[in-house]
């Protein structure tokens, strides 16, 4: 990505200058559009994410301040004390009063106005609840990083073993690799569509497979359970994308010297020690760029939600582009929306610092 | 000798049967394209399940295309995507020339304005983007009628327009154009040839592989564009094929006619794959790398 | 730029038709073939009298119409004539993008005769505030599928409009179908129905069991309503049914009903026809259940409204006129089975006239009806319901479910300032 524009690349002639404007001509388009579809709506959600501005709405949009970035992170920590042994109904009390129910207390005191539990678990005697104001949103967030945690490893390690396996040259190499590389052409909506079929629960092939090779299966409803639906959309996102990587990891291998691998053979290396010693540390950079880039492009997960499960069952695929489309756009609260896009657009920049710091220190 | 043959004939057989069980949900979308829903509930066996003569023939296709304005929507997708190819090669390519052969003040700034603005993931920027749309002219000619119409909402145009320059493609034609000698661009500009015809019959002709990687993915971005098209072309009559799937999916009654449909617009792409494989696979592998 | 807009001009011009006498266009909702087929024959006939305005129908689909409404919006290109679903014409109105049909100010022209309004029965009319925004000419009713064949089996009571079953009742009926084992799947309540289904199809039950969506006086408050034991109660009863295996969230075959596969479903009026085709006599209509405080139905059905976009009001005002006269009212019922919405156009019909075969669903939707609450939040409190129950049919605590929906609700009101 490095870049200095050398002057010795441009035009030496002199009689250039008539055509010059003519030359500014060629670049306009590309500028203006630019300009139009990518800076300005930038500029567009960084302000409208101060106000609270509706798609559509007789009211004029008010500047709200940073509101909608602190409802959006809010948390706060409760902790109530468990009451003696035996007595399984909890009474919650606070401030000297007693609420029958956790809600009640939130909603009696000022101090947790518009706050809901996120999450909760017992410390000694004590239950904490982590409250947030805006849980859904946090729980996307969670969710969103739970997807590229799971998908990344898995995606790289099944291309790296891809790419290893079929590295080299010949007809039969091609085809697999080819093959391997369809689902990438594909649709991604159409991905969606037909897993969707395979992960049925009743008489869905993958249930049916399974059901044949495991004698005591229980049959999974892949997108309805809560523990499975992030993992059935890591799996068909995986199956998707891993072609691209393995096509990267595969230009990498084909640039380390094969007098490297010669040279061990000949000192009596094994595989592993070659794959370990010369493959690994050859594919380094290749393996960074290719990390760096699948989390990126992790981190931009919608389509597969917004087909498949729409964020359920209970949120549990709900992400960050998700709540965005789904808060800015269906619910028309766009400046909403445009403060979880900044949020996002911010996690992608630090992302992609890291990938750029990553990569400079190795050439130290 | 016998045994490494073996060997490797037990690795290609594994390998084979790996890449048959990946490769098994588009073969499975194809054949259940052509059965009823019962038939793809309770047909049994790997032979069965996978045979695509013992279904209702074409029966899903003839529901797809009665059901569902699916020749509307293609068409939408052909000229959406005949359009964002063509543009997009022209104008990222004009303005990669245009930096790199001219002199321009601050070509330093101009160079890291763009770099910083690969940075910005069009997802980030979608919401204001539908915001800015619908706040644009445009004119058409209506029944011989000039028409002013006050929003890009619903339209063609809005799926090819926002996304056409793309600095990333401008960078990576500037970074192809840079190994390229300019003695002959130089030669003709001193024969006096205008800078145009020596951007169309000189620079494009040369910077083909670099073009075409371009081109690949942008069709293949327009092909399958879906989070645009659904916030900002609702309406059936400019609804591409994607958001067409997803909306069919939504309502059918039928497996058979859903895999019909995706099978459907998945074909075209995967054969237009396998005739042009060097292109895709060169093409996205230095679409990525970069 | 010139490139691309020249170019993308040339490609404009070549698409759009030259159109001859420019007609009054209008948006309605995608239904079922031999519904839309009735309605284009009453276009028809209102266009072969109105060359100068010929409506021009553009459908779309049922599920995201309230999307494409809005996306028409926002494209600024609403069709003169919209069909709206009668519970959003308040968000519609305060939103700014219909214009009221009587006159309310003495800046406004008054659209549509007082006589019209006057035959139309409160379902077929959509206010906010004090005007009138839309009218519709007819109404569909909830009710029962289940077949004549499966009840001579069944040693159980049949309900009636005024003896409906009770909850408790009914489960036993769910019982006695399971223990049969005739059916593959025994009761179909359309749990992932989309769009306005979930608030229209349950609202009835919520209310019939002393819950409701949000406390009708201003609008702003939906503690204790939504959230309260009687709409917990519902909620755990659905949860039982699904656990029970009587009912299930998603069957993953289609067309359950009329392929015999199904014993009983929970839908809209506008099956009627498509079973009857499939089964004829067979079919058996019950009407809905009571949980508690009586049985209700869903009203409102869909409406038709002239936008603020419109430059013809005057012509597209004709056009509802005419579709609201009794006459076209009976002609659509008629032809269709859907409910008239005027008495006076009941009486014209065969099913409908008092005697009739289906009087009692229309005494139903007269009588035993709960309207969606008329507020501009309402397209909102719709969607966070849906949301909540789907959460519930999850398997979501009933009272987590509801209370977040509360919360929802109640914020994307402080959100909008109130609606005010």
């Amino acid at each position: 990505m490095r870049n200095h524009p050398a002057s010795n690349h441009e035009f030496t002639y002199t009689g250039l200058k008539n055509d010059k404007g003519k030359a500014r001509l060629l670049a306009l388009p590309a500028i203006g559009l630019l300009f139009v579809f990518l800076v300005l709506p930038f500029l567009v959600a960084v302000t409208t994410s101060f106000t609270d501005k509706r798609l559509l709405s007789p009211n004029q949009a008010e500047f709200v301040g940073i509101e909608n970035y602190a409802r959006l992170l809010s948390t706060k920590v409760l902790s109530v004390p468990l009451e003696a042994k035996g007595r399984p109904e909890l009474d919650f009390s606070y401030k000297g009063q007693t609420y029958s129910k956790l809600r009640d207390l939130l909603r009696d005191n000022p101090e947790f106005n518009g706050y809901s539990v996120l999450y909760q678990f017992d410390i000694y005697n004590n239950k904490r609840y982590i409250l947030a104001k805006d849980p859904l949103f946090i729980k996307s967030l969670f969710n969103t990083f739970k997807f590229v945690f799971m998908v990344v490893p898995i995606q790289i390690l099944l291309a790296l073993t891809l790419a290893l396996v079929l590295n080299g040259e010949g007809k039969l190499r091609l085809t697999y690799k080819l093959l391997f590389f369809a689902p990438v052409v594909t649709s991604m909506v159409v991905v969606c569509v037909v897993w969707s079929m395979l992960y049925q629960q009743q008489g869905g092939l993958l249930n049916t497979a399974l059901g044949n090779l495991l004698s005591d299966y229980q049959a999974i409803d892949w997108l309805r359970d809560p523990e499975w639906a992030m993992f059935s959309i890591v799996i068909l996102s995986a199956w998707q994308g891993l072609g691209i990587q393995m096509l990267i990891l595969l230009s990498g291998l084909k640039s380390i010297p094969q007098n490297l691998y010669e040279a061990a053979q000949l000192d009596g290396a094994n595989c592993w020690s070659q794959f370990r010693y010369i493959t690994l540390p050859g594919l380094k950079n290749t393996l960074i760029v290719v990390i760096l880039s699948t989390t990126i492009f992790a981190f931009a997960l919608f389509v597969q939600v917004d087909v498949m499960t729409q964020g359920g069952p209970q949120d549990t695929t709900s992400t960050v582009l998700f709540y965005a489309i789904e808060k800015g756009f269906r619910q028309q609260q766009i400046a909403y929306g445009a403060a979880v896009c900044i949020f996002y657009f911010a996690l992608i920049v630090s992302f992609t610092l890291l990938q750029k710091r990553l990569i400079s220190h190795d050439k130290h | 000798m016998t045994n490494i043959n073996l060997l490797k004939w037990c690795k290609w057989s594994l390998l084979s049967l790996v890449a048959l069980t990946f490769i098994s949900p588009l073969l499975f979308m194809f054949v259940a394209s052509f059965k009823s829903d019962s038939q793809i509930f309770s047909q049994q066996g790997i032979l069965q399940t996978f045979n695509p003569f013992n279904g209702v023939g074409l029966e899903n296709y003839r529901t797809v295309f009665r059901d569902t304005p699916f020749v509307n929507y293609l068409t939408n997708s052909l000229i959406v995507t005949l359009f964002s190819v063509v543009f997009s090669v022209l104008v990222n390519s004009m303005a990669a020339y245009a930096l790199l052969r001219f002199p321009w003040h601050h070509k330093h700034f101009i160079f890291t304005c763009l770099l910083a603005l690969l940075v910005i993931p069009f997802e980030a920027i979608v919401l204001p983007l539908v915001f800015i749309v619908t706040n644009l002219p445009w004119l058409s000619i209506e029944g011989g009628q000039l028409n002013l119409t006050l929003s890009w909402f619903n339209s063609l145009h809005v799926q090819i327009i926002p996304e056409l320059a793309n600095p990333f493609f401008i960078y990576l034609i500037y970074a192809y154009l840079k190994s390229l000698p300019k003695d002959y661009e130089e030669a003709a500009l001193l024969e006096g040839v205008s800078i145009w015809k020596i951007y169309f019959f000189v620079v494009m002709p040369m910077a083909k592989p670099v073009l075409a990687t371009v081109a690949i993915l942008t069709f293949l971005r327009s092909w399958n564009a879906y989070l645009l098209p659904i916030l900002v072309a609702q309406a059936e009559a400019v609804r591409p094929l994607m958001p067409g799937m997803q909306q069919f999916f939504g309502h059918s009654t039928s497996w058979g006619a859903i895999m019909a449909y995706a099978t459907l617009i998945t074909l075209p792409v995967l054969g237009v794959f396998c005739l042009l494989q060097k292109y895709f696979v060169s093409g996205i592998q230095g679409g990525i790398k970069s | 730029m010139n490139h691309t807009v020249t170019g993308l001009l040339i490609f404009v011009c070549a698409v759009v038709l030259p159109a001859a006498a420019k007609p009054v266009k209008m948006w309605r909702t995608l239904t079922a073939p031999d519904e839309m087929k009735v309605f284009e024959q009453q276009v028809k006939r209102y266009n072969q009298t109105h060359t100068d305005a010929k409506i021009q129908i553009e459908y779309i689909p049922h599920g995201n119409y309230r999307d494409s409404v809005i996306g028409g919006a926002l494209a600024k290109d609403l069709p003169c004539v919209l069909a709206v679903d009668q519970p959003d014409v308040a968000n519609y109105a305060w939103s700014g993008l219909l214009r009221p049909l009587d006159s309310q100010t003495s800046t406004d022209t008054r659209l549509i005769k007082k006589e019209t309004i006057a035959r139309i029965n409160p379902s077929g009319i959509g206010r906010y505030q004090s005007a009138i925004y839309s009218l519709g000419p007819f109404d569909i009713a909830l009710a029962l599928f289940t077949r004549k064949s499966l009840f001579e089996q069944l040693d159980v009571r049949v309900p009636t409009v005024e003896q409906p079953w009770s909850v408790s009742e009914f489960n036993q009926v769910l019982l006695k179908i399971k223990q049969l084992d005739q059916y593959k799947y025994i009761f179909d309540m359309n749990i992932l129905g989309v769009g306005e289904w979930p608030a229209y199809a349950y609202l009835p039950m919520l209310y019939s069991s002393g819950a409701d969506l949000i406390e009708r006086t201003d609008y702003s408050k939906a503690e204790g309503i939504l959230n309260g034991r009687a709409a917990i109660r519902w909620g755990e009863w659905v949860q039982r049914l699904i656990n029970q295996g009587l009912t299930s969230v998603q069957f993953g075959e289609h067309a359950l009903f009329e392929r015999g596969l199904l014993a009983l479903e929970y839908n809209g009026s506008w099956v009627i026809e498509r079973y009857k085709k499939a089964m004829g006599d067979d079919l058996l209509i019950l009407p809905t259940i009571d949980f508690g405080q009586g049985a209700y139905i869903g009203g409102g059905s869909w409406h038709y409204a002239i936008t603020r976009q419109c430059d013809r009001p005057a012509e597209a005002a004709r056009f509802v006129e005419f579709i609201m006269s009794d006459t076209e009212i009976a002609y659509f019922s008629e032809h269709t089975g859907f409910i008239p919405t005027s008495q006076t156009a009941a009486q014209k019909t065969t099913l409908y006239q008092p005697g009739g075969e289906l009087y009692r669903l229309y005494q139903m939707s007269a009588e035993h009806v709960v309207m969606r609450p008329a507020t501009p939040a309402y397209p909102a409190i719709s969607n966070i319901f849906s949301q909540a129950f789907r959460r519930i049919a999850d398997g979501v605590e009933v009272e987590q479910a509801l209370d977040r929906a509360v919360d929802d609700i109640e914020q994307n009101i402080r959100d909008n300032r109130g609606y005010r």
